[in-house]
């Protein structure tokens, strides 16, 4: 059953690791992808920081006075 | 379908909220738009870089939902539907920038408006503060330099926090695509972060 890893398994792997549900068994397949490719640590580690950074970008708001701009856009143009 | 109370409208779903002003209560769908409102301009800024832009992008897909409101049906999640209007017209009007501008469109001078990123931690040192803003600019940067269909992946799953399910609906991509090009477009925004040091140490 084991060490055929598919380029879809990998991906999957790799995404699981930089998400938070990433869990024992992931962990067990992660070390098993790890042991055969080792190459692969550099991409999953990429992959998580990749998300931290872009999860703790700035999140924007709708600028005051928004709803009734589109309120006054409906009314002209629906 | 009888009339519902402003409270009761709160605690709708998406969906039901979208069948309430199919059937007329305007109410649900100011809900939706301010559900929705600050979701959509973190989606659609990623695309214009503009606050004038963003907010007309916005504006139109609310102005889409509302248009289309009777083609919506309750087989497909409300925000799917919605991201996709929003992913097909923020497609439109980069592809239209791209074509109009030569010139960079990582910033757009002209935008007047000059709303201030806020950051989570607002004890940090200033120096901090001001190294952590460099940072979120070469990151945004860095998102604009990426090819479009990672971006797309990247701002969905990393942004939006999608699942890659709702990912691949709104994309109309494999489940399997969707994995990869996040996969691939995470490396290439590493790669692009690097070029910019290297460019800034020479």
């Amino acid at each position: 059953m084991h060490n055929q890893f598919t380029e879809e398994s990998i991906n999957d792997i790799i995404l699981k690791y930089s998400d938070e549900s990433f869990g024992v068994r992931d962990a067990v397949r992660f070390e098993m992808l790890l042991k055969q490719k080792p190459e692969y640590f550099e991409d999953a580690k990429v992959n998580r920081l990749m998300r931290l950074k872009l999860q703790s970008l700035p999140r924007l708001h709708a600028a005051p006075g928004f709803e009734t701009r589109l309120a006054e856009r409906i009314e002209r143009e629906c | 379908m009888t009339a519902i109370s402003t409270a009761k409208l709160y605690n709708l779903t998406d969906e039901d909220l979208m069948e309430q002003f199919q059937d007329g209560t305007v109410q649900a769908f100011n809900i939706l738009v301010s559900r929705y409102k600050d979701r959509l301009h973190n989606f659609l800024f990623r695309y214009t870089h503009n606050h004038e832009d963003c907010e007309d992008l916005v504006q139109e897909t609310f102005l889409r939902v509302h248009r289309s409101r009777h083609s919506y049906e309750r087989i497909a999640k409300f925000s799917t539907w919605m991201y996709t209007i929003a992913l097909n017209l923020a497609k439109s009007l980069y592809k239209k920038k791209q074509r109009m501008q030569k010139v960079s469109i990582h910033e757009d001078p002209e935008d007047s408006e000059s709303r201030e990123m806020h950051f989570e931690d607002s004890n940090i040192l200033q120096d901090e503060q001001l190294h952590q803003k460099l940072c979120v600019k070469e990151l945004e940067k860095a998102l604009m330099d990426l090819n479009e269909e990672f971006r797309e992946a990247i701002v969905l799953r990393d942004i939006q926090e999608l699942t890659y399910e709702e990912i691949a609906e709104i994309t109309g991509t494999a489940m399997g695509t969707v994995k990869s090009r996040i996969n691939r477009g995470r490396l290439q925004l590493q790669e692009i972060l690097d070029d910019y040091v290297i460019l800034e140490t020479n």
